[in-house]
């Protein structure tokens, strides 16, 4: 199982699809801090991977025309500009991960890395990072918690959310730039593998997203939820 | 002849010289043979006095055009701009000769014709006329105003009061006062309307005609957007309006329209059976806040658990790679 070009000093695996990916023009995703940074050349993205990415564009964008709605029910008689709305998201790049949670080391960071985000467009700085992800594990049960802390208050839990199952959730805006948020392992982590698949937005054409994926093969089926793994 | 030059006297006021100048239309546009002595005398006094090239002369067109006692102007631009609609056209000043002073003389037939067809156009450049001075002289430091291009149609309209070309005679055309009045009535209403909305249309109709309104409500003020606060609130709010989207039985690949077959009963039976032994689907929003001690929201995150149908999850955990190279 040891992939040290996709784990690169953490247990776990990674793979980064795009639907369009050819090999003149790969996409590149940003990994580690600015003191050891790597980066992952993506693959094809699967017809599955695919249709998760719709699931995705959907969901965001009814967010995107539910806030808008209200952002133009507030504003009679004002001519709103592009800046004024949410804009559309277009989310293109998955980013798979498989891993244990104490050995996948999903420390306290923050998903808006270069690439990912540009601090210094209004429209794709990390204010408007938006990181919908999903999260899979093999035991139907309460087992991980993903915790956000503010930046200006650190010590401080602001929200946890419980992975009980299978568990799809949202980071919005603002999350990304106003806090960081880390897994924290539950009691049985060490006996039921947990994973998690995160997507991250980015802001170019050619859309970075992150997440972490497991899958189980497709024959045999174990006769318990134990996982097997398939390289990326 | 009679008559001698009025003494010079200091104007008391724009409305003054206009009793002035319609004392003296009046009687012009009267056939002469029909004018008593009394009558040709003080025409011909009150031509003589204010209607000559010489200082009163040119203080008495600057009070009937401007308002004022010190602007220049020309005997041609008095007469486009004054004499001939206060006169309903029919009037005109004649160029001085050697011998003889400026006169008013009664319009030819042919160019009364002409002047009638376009009283519209005589009208507008009314209102060019009034509206440069004005720009100069009182909006000097306003970009909308100094810097305008061209001037809407419709607003020149609605300045000289006729919003319906058809119904437009010439007896209608406004003065020079009243327009330099309207204008400035628009042009106040304009700027006001810009501080509170800067992407109010300038020279709108509305502000062209506000000058018909006796005391016009100022413009009511847009509040301030918050659009920080919007993007929250509708952010906080989307977990609910998504939980009733989905309903009690849908999942999100359903909402999505995302259809992907039962093609692994196996491994969708195994997602089945750890969907019985999880908590009931939910839709939580997490709104969270900015520390411990502020009761601030500074973002909101959603989370469906057991919301991916077992169906996808199969297709999507199966293996499904893509040809390894493209």
């Amino acid at each position: 199982m040891t992939d040290e070009r996709s784990s690169h000093k953490k247990e776990r695996k990674i793979r980064v699809a795009s639907p369009d990916h050819v090999d003149t023009k790969p996409v590149w995703l940003q990994f580690g801090d600015t003191a050891d940074v790597y980066l992952y050349l993506s693959q094809k993205a699967s017809v599955a991977e695919e249709k998760w990415l719709s699931i995705v564009n959907f969901v965001m964008n009814l967010l995107v025309e539910f806030v808008n709605k209200r952002i133009k029910e507030f504003s009679p008689g004002r001519k709103l500009e592009g800046s004024d709305l949410m804009r559309t998201r277009s989310y293109g790049v998955v980013v798979s991960s498989a891993s244990n949670p104490i050995q996948g080391n999903y420390g306290w960071h923050r998903d808006g890395k270069n690439g990912i985000v540009d601090e210094g467009d209004a429209k794709y700085n990390s204010s408007q990072l938006m990181v919908p992800t999903l999260c899979l594990q093999n035991y139907a049960h309460s087992n991980t918690r993903i915790e956000w802390a503010p930046l200006t208050d650190p010590t401080y839990i602001a929200g946890t959310v419980h992975h009980e199952c299978v568990l799809f959730h949202l980071q919005l805006l603002y999350v990304n730039e106003k806090y960081k948020h880390h897994v924290s392992p539950g009691l049985f982590v060490s006996v039921f593998c947990c994973f998690i698949i995160v997507l991250l937005t980015s802001q170019f054409s050619a859309p970075c997203f992150h997440c972490f994926l497991f899958r189980w093969s497709q024959t045999p089926v174990p006769s318990h939820p134990s996982l097997c793994l398939i390289s990326v | 002849m009679a008559s001698s030059i009025e003494p010079p006297c200091l104007f008391q006021s724009q409305r003054h010289c206009y009793s002035i100048l319609d004392e003296t239309l009046s009687l012009a546009v009267l056939d002469p043979l029909t004018l008593d002595a009394k009558d040709r005398s003080r025409l011909e006094q009150l031509l003589l006095s204010y209607f000559q090239d010489n200082e009163t002369g040119g203080i008495f067109r600057s009070m009937i055009c401007y308002g004022c006692d010190n602007r220049s102007v020309s005997t041609a631009d008095f007469n486009n701009f004054v004499v001939l609609p206060g006169s309903h056209y029919v009037m005109e000043l004649r160029a001085p000769t050697s011998h003889v002073p400026i006169q008013l003389q009664q319009v030819s037939a042919t160019a009364m014709t002409q002047l009638h067809n376009n009283t519209l156009s005589h009208a507008h450049a009314s209102v060019d006329f009034v509206l440069h001075y004005v720009s100069v002289q009182y909006y000097a430091d306003n970009a909308e105003v100094t810097f305008h291009q061209k001037i809407p149609v419709k607003w020149k309209n609605g300045i000289i009061g006729k919003e319906d070309r058809t119904t437009l005679t010439i007896v209608d055309t406004p003065s020079l006062e009243e327009l330099q009045y309207r204008i400035r009535k628009s042009l106040d209403f304009s700027i006001e309307l810009k501080k509170t909305n800067s992407y109010s249309f300038f020279f709108s109709l509305a502000s062209a005609l506000i000058w018909k309104e006796s005391t016009p409500a100022p413009p009511p003020p847009l509040e301030k957007v918050d659009y920080t606060s919007l993007y929250l609130k509708g952010c906080s709010d989307f977990p609910d309006y998504l939980a009733d989207l989905l309903g009690p039985d849908r999942y999100l690949d359903e909402l999505a329209g995302i259809e992907v077959g039962h093609a692994y009963p196996e491994v969708e039976a195994r997602f089945k059976k750890m969907y019985d032994q999880a908590p009931p689907r939910h839709v939580d929003g997490h709104d969270l806040k900015l520390g411990e001690h502020t009761s601030e929201i500074g973002g909101t995150v959603v989370a469906l658990h057991q919301y991916i149908s077992p169906s996808f999850l199969a297709y999507y955990t199966v293996d499904h790679d893509a040809p390894a190279r493209t």
